[in-house]
């Protein structure tokens, strides 16, 4: 009986229905829909690059309308298709992928509308034992119910441009443009 | 009398060069074709063609041009290799089948700096062809216009091509973002 008590306060207390969550729904990242690309513009081509591997988690809350993002990705997975220039990304000029082979982005209060929408993400990029602010603005987001996966996913497409520098990445040859376009595509799979 | 005229100060214009065709050389290193397909609606699902020849023919001042590319199906290149493995296979690209696909424009629009804009021709893929336009996003010459850094864009629709496997989750329009590095030759 004490028991029984004790679980309707806790369900009261939560301020829901015996149906909802009391808290942050965990969605592992999906490494098959999740990639960071960076655009760079060198001297007079283009070029767009991409990290290949990521892992990371998304904790979202529909009744305090916030999420919570992390997301790491392999400085050594930089792919162009271009060898050269990958191993001046890779190098001690820029990435420096083998003494900071991790880089993590963190975005903690994310507000999420209706539901499932994300119109910007500020979060923080740690590599090199260094933190930078960045925001990304969402080009689309949602949640969808994968019938492969018999699971609900959540993600979307998130942009920025900005000075690479303010991501601590000033180096390289006078060619690799200042200001680069980062895109995201992220997506996440409820647990 | 004035078209000569125009034809004349176009050339002037664009170095004195006299209106003759003039051929562009493919810079491999610098030059990239990625493809874009929306996944559930939700997320971006991007990938390139690592490998790929263009013969590139340029004439502003006469209004004419060719633009051939040839593309090696199987250097598809999504960044996640099960996924690339999908691509390569026969209901998809089918590589072993198409080892080839290739664009060919022969009509060409120029700006009035003689750049070109738009490039209307045929697309063969996965043994179809259709009619496909590249239009410029950007085309940057820089100081003396040997060397041109362009940027295409175009939009494809996968089953016209056969190319079905996984409709509708994975998108049917397919966007194709070409950068293109060419030096006069």
């Amino acid at each position: 009986m004490r028991r029984a008590v004790a679980a309707a306060a806790l369900v009261l207390a939560a301020g829901l229905g015996p149906a909802a969550r009391a808290e942050p729904v965990v969605h592992a990242v999906d490494p098959t829909h999740t990639q960071v690309l960076v655009e760079l513009r060198l001297g007079l081509a283009t070029v767009l690059g991409r990290f290949e591997r990521t892992r990371g988690t998304l904790r979202l809350d529909r009744t305090t309308g916030r999420a919570a993002v992390e997301l790491e990705v392999d400085a050594a997975s930089w792919s162009t298709g271009d060898a050269a220039l990958d191993a001046l990304v890779r190098g001690p000029a820029l990435l420096d992928a083998e003494r900071a082979p991790v880089i993590v982005f963190r975005a903690d209060a994310v507000p999420v509308a209706d539901g499932d929408r994300v119109d910007r993400v500020e979060g923080r990029l740690e590599r090199a034992g260094h933190a930078h602010t960045l925001s990304l603005a969402a080009r689309r987001s949602g949640c969808y119910l994968n019938p492969l996966l018999q699971r609900p996913v959540c993600g979307g497409d998130f942009e920025a441009r900005l000075p690479r520098a303010a991501l601590g990445l000033a180096g390289g040859p006078a060619e690799l443009a200042p200001t680069v376009r980062v895109l995201v595509q992220f997506e996440a799979i409820r647990q | 009398m004035r078209d000569a005229a125009f034809a004349l100060a176009l050339a002037l214009a664009t170095g004195g060069a006299a209106a003759a065709p003039q051929a562009w050389r493919l810079d491999a290193a610098g030059s990239r074709i990625h493809w874009e397909v929306e996944h559930f609606g939700t997320s971006t699902q991007r990938g390139r063609f690592d490998r790929f020849a263009a013969a590139v023919t340029l004439d502003p001042a006469a209004g004419r041009g060719n633009v051939s590319v040839t593309v090696d199906t199987a250097s598809v290149s999504s960044g996640v290799p099960v996924l690339d493995r999908v691509l390569r296979g026969g209901q998809m690209l089918a590589t072993a089948d198409h080892p080839q696909a290739w664009f060919v424009a022969d009509r060409i629009a120029f700006d009035a700096a003689g750049r070109p804009q738009r490039l209307e021709g045929e697309l063969t893929l996965r043994g179809t062809s259709r009619p496909l336009a590249l239009e410029a996003e950007r085309v940057d010459c820089g100081a003396d216009g040997s060397v041109c850094g362009a940027t295409y864009v175009a939009s494809l629709r996968r089953s016209e091509h056969g190319i079905t496997f996984g409709l509708p989750f994975a998108a049917d329009r397919v966007r194709l973002v070409v950068h293109l590095l060419v030096r006069r030759d």
